[in-house]
């Protein structure tokens, strides 16, 4: 299976675990919308990298009204949005990298959250969450 | 008059929303909690414990300034906090994590994502 493979079904375990929403990968390019999130998860350890996602704003308010158990109209700070989005990425990470069962620790850094247009959103794999499209990326250090 | 000692809970994490979802994992257990006290790091969490007293810390691996792992050392390092019921809840369980912290007197290792069910189910087990 190859890395990027199993960062995504990592993906769909937290998506599904966490926030009840319904996550698969799509093949082929999918347009993100303008307003989005991207999240950089950096890790060390048996290796380096980073995982980043990049996705839509209003899909993160979504996650994060489905994991306080907000009513799907309530008024969530943005903060909060962010701080969740950076949470979802890094479950992702973690839950990705304890799969991989190396036999040295991991690290991983703050999230770090920064906004940015879907347009030029690198894309190695798409996903949708609930419907809403997702960019995933891995960088492995040589 | 009630004479039971405070049992106070101290949430260590990195993210303001994962420290709501388990105050709010809590709040649904019906476990009778006095306080509920809040950090974004070790650090922050030492400081706080110097300060309450403090029955159970639920604690995450991978955060800034200091780290859960550093954090459950210093707990254990100090014979006034050997009462103190430790709790890790993080994305990181592997085995090698779980290996680190054996002998850090951990009672318990939720894996995120967790269902608030098992937040309720870790306070049943730890109360008694």
């Amino acid at each position: 299976m190859s890395s990027l493979k199993s960062v995504t079904d990592a993906i769909v375990t937290v998506a599904e675990q966490s926030f009840f929403a319904y996550a698969e990968p799509v093949a082929g390019d999918v347009a993100l919308p303008g307003d989005c999130y991207e999240i950089a998860v950096a890790f060390s350890g048996a290796f380096a990298g980073a995982v980043r996602i990049v996705m839509p704003i209003a899909l993160a308010r979504d996650l994060c009204a489905a994991f306080s158990g907000a009513p799907p109209d309530a008024e969530i700070a943005p903060e909060d949005v962010a701080d969740l989005a950076g949470e979802f990425a890094n479950m992702a990470c973690g839950t990705w990298l304890t799969a991989l069962g190396e036999t040295e620790c991991f690290s991983l850094a703050h999230p770090l959250v920064t906004t940015r247009s879907g347009d030029a959103a690198p894309a190695v794999a798409v996903m949708v969450i609930n419907d809403q499209p997702i960019s995933v990326a891995l960088e492995l250090e040589s | 008059m009630d004479d039971k000692p405070p049992f106070n809970i101290l949430i260590v994490d990195d993210s303001a929303m994962m420290r709501m979802m388990i105050k709010r994992a809590i709040g649904l257990s019906g476990v009778a909690v006095s306080a509920i006290h809040e950090a974004a790091n070790g650090q922050d969490a030492l400081a706080v414990l110097e300060a309450h007293p403090i029955a159970a810390v639920f604690t995450d691996i991978n955060m800034p300034v200091m780290n859960g792992t550093e954090l459950l050392r210093q707990i254990a390092a100090r014979s006034c906090w050997n009462h103190i019921v430790r709790v890790i809840v993080s994305t990181d369980g592997s085995a090698a994590r779980r290996e680190e912290v054996r002998d850090l007197d951990v009672r318990l290792y939720v894996d995120k994502p967790f269902a608030p069910e098992v937040i309720r189910d870790v306070l049943a087990e730890v109360c008694h």
